[in-house]
């Protein structure tokens, strides 16, 4: 089977997995992006800072639902069916990562009047690189953590890094009105971690004997 | 249908889970049978393939299931000993969701629900949510999962843990229904799960087959080695020590034991037909677990 053809059944999958993920995820995610487009337009909030914001909040709470499997013991029971866990994974992760994209660009698109100065691709990259870097990392710590811990810990590190942005607004200038070029590295960078994630998430969830291994739960 | 192992071995760091494991699975109901840490886990999950083992090869039919992916997972079921559910799922929404995982397409799907509900006595819950089941009923619900795709090859580990008297006979039963046309192997420590339905029993000890034989085999191999015999009570602490004592029962005229010894253990010592429990306390060296 072709990478193209394996995609196109990971697509497919994730139709099915629908009905998995728990409509409080899809709901929760809507009103969080409802509230900053309402708090951003009525209060005097930076529109791009909202932006970077929520941008990787959706697909944290997702990673939840991704590992439902696991987290509920289904992991060997999945592992031995036609599509396996690590396809079952991988369909969620599309499907929670459309999603958040999804939204992501709806609010960008909804914020147009707000922001005279940057143009609707710009805020793209505003939000799109950091979302790579932190997906990255997202990945990497819930492979290794469950549940609550994973959480507590991904967002421990979110708000460092959005109290850095916060407390220094030269930092922050800086970051909105990079160069694309450094925007495009960026975003390389997060996009290989990305892609180095997916590859050792799928080794670990094909075997029982990985899928076992370097997983905390407290 | 054959399922051939050839020299399967799985060894972790300071561990060797299974040694060598050879031999040859056709249809009908094979057990498993060893105490805990004897490596039937081990074996079993490299047998549903989601272990890699050490060395050593599995054949379905001649090809390498390591090698067939989709396709030995297309004829395989199989049900881990401990395992979860989506809580928040009815019966039938569960088992709609692992026929879609199995490669089934909606209207199969529909049908074979319907049949494996009614094979494991659980069509009235099928509205139910999951995480209201009791352990039996979880067990049956997992049994159901690992027939949806009419598996060639179903391999169920310990799956009597935790039923009750009634529930047991009622799996074993089903299992045995079941056996006509595929590969059944099923793990255990308990010898009555099996003494019936068992076509070949394999006894793992440390990870190595030690013995493989029908029932009748193995109690044939016990033949002169269980005895009977009559003690006072200062003479059972010595017995126990020196014997394997299966059964202590006491009477009005003294201490009745069962004992597993090649030689006989007191000159009033009388043979007695062996047991299942018997055999596995000869090879275990602990007592059986014989619940009903």
């Amino acid at each position: 089977m072709t990478l193209l053809e394996r995609f196109i059944q990971i697509v497919k999958r994730s139709t099915e997995e629908v009905s998995v993920v728990s409509k409080s995820y899809w709901i929760t995610s809507m009103v969080l992006f409802l509230v900053g487009y309402f708090l951003t337009n009525y209060g005097a909030y930076n529109p791009l800072f909202t932006l970077v914001l929520l941008a990787p909040i959706p697909f944290i709470f997702g990673l939840l639902e991704v590992f439902k499997g696991r987290e509920q013991g289904l992991l060997e029971m999945e592992m031995a069916c036609k599509f396996s866990a690590h396809e079952i994974i991988l369909a969620r992760l599309f499907l929670v990562g459309m999603y958040n994209i999804t939204l992501n660009s709806l609010l960008a698109v909804s914020f147009v009047p707000l922001v005279d100065s940057t143009t609707i691709w710009e805020m793209f990259l505003i939000w799109f690189t950091p979302f790579t870097i932190f997906a990255a990392l997202a990945l990497a710590l819930s492979m290794r953590f469950r549940g609550t811990v994973f959480v507590t810990t991904f967002f421990s590190l979110w708000l460092i890094f959005i109290g850095l942005l916060l407390n220094h607004h030269a930092w922050t200038a800086h970051f909105f009105n990079a160069n694309t070029v450094m925007y495009f590295l960026l975003m390389g960078v997060g996009m290989l971690l990305l892609a180095i994630q997916v590859r050792m998430l799928i080794r670990k969830y094909s075997t029982y004997e990985e899928g076992r291994t370097l997983e905390a739960n407290y | 249908m054959r399922l051939t192992i050839e020299n399967l071995s799985k060894e972790y760091k300071e561990k060797k889970a299974v040694c060598g494991f050879s031999g040859e699975l056709t249809d009908g109901v094979y057990a498993l049978l060893g105490p805990n840490g004897a490596g039937k886990t081990t074996l079993m999950r490299m047998l549903a393939d989601i272990l890699k083992p050490s060395s050593g090869r599995i054949l379905y039919n001649g090809r390498d299931i390591s090698l067939m992916g989709d396709d030995y997972r297309d004829i395989l079921g199989y049900l881990p000993q401990e395992f979860g559910l989506y809580k928040n799922f009815t019966t039938e929404r569960f088992l709609m969701y692992f026929a879609s995982l199995k490669g089934l397409d909606k209207n199969q799907a529909k049908s074979r629900v319907n049949e494996v509900l009614a094979l494991v006595n659980l069509t009235e819950e099928r509205k139910r949510k999951t995480g209201t089941f009791s352990g039996g009923m979880k067990r049956r619900l997992g049994i159901a999962q690992a027939l949806l795709n009419d598996p060639k090859i179903l391999i169920v580990d310990e799956p009597t843990a935790g039923l009750d008297p009634k529930e047991r006979i009622r799996f074993r039963n089903l299992l045995s229904e079941i056996s006509g046309e595929r590969i059944v192997l099923l793990s255990t420590h308990i010898v009555s799960d099996i003494e019936y339905i068992a076509k070949e029993i394999l006894l793992l000890k440390e990870g190595e087959l030690i013995q493989r034989n029908d029932v009748e085999g193995l109690l044939e191999l016990m033949g002169g080695k269980v005895w009977k015999v009559t003690v006072t009570q200062e003479e059972l602490g010595s017995l126990q020590k020196t014997f394997k004592v299966g059964n202590i029962h006491r009477k009005a005229s003294g201490i009745e034991l069962r004992i597993v010894s090649g030689d006989r253990p007191l000159p009033n010592a009388t043979e007695v037909q062996p047991s299942l429990e018997d055999v596995y306390l000869y090879y275990f060296d602990e007592e059986a677990v014989g619940v009903v």
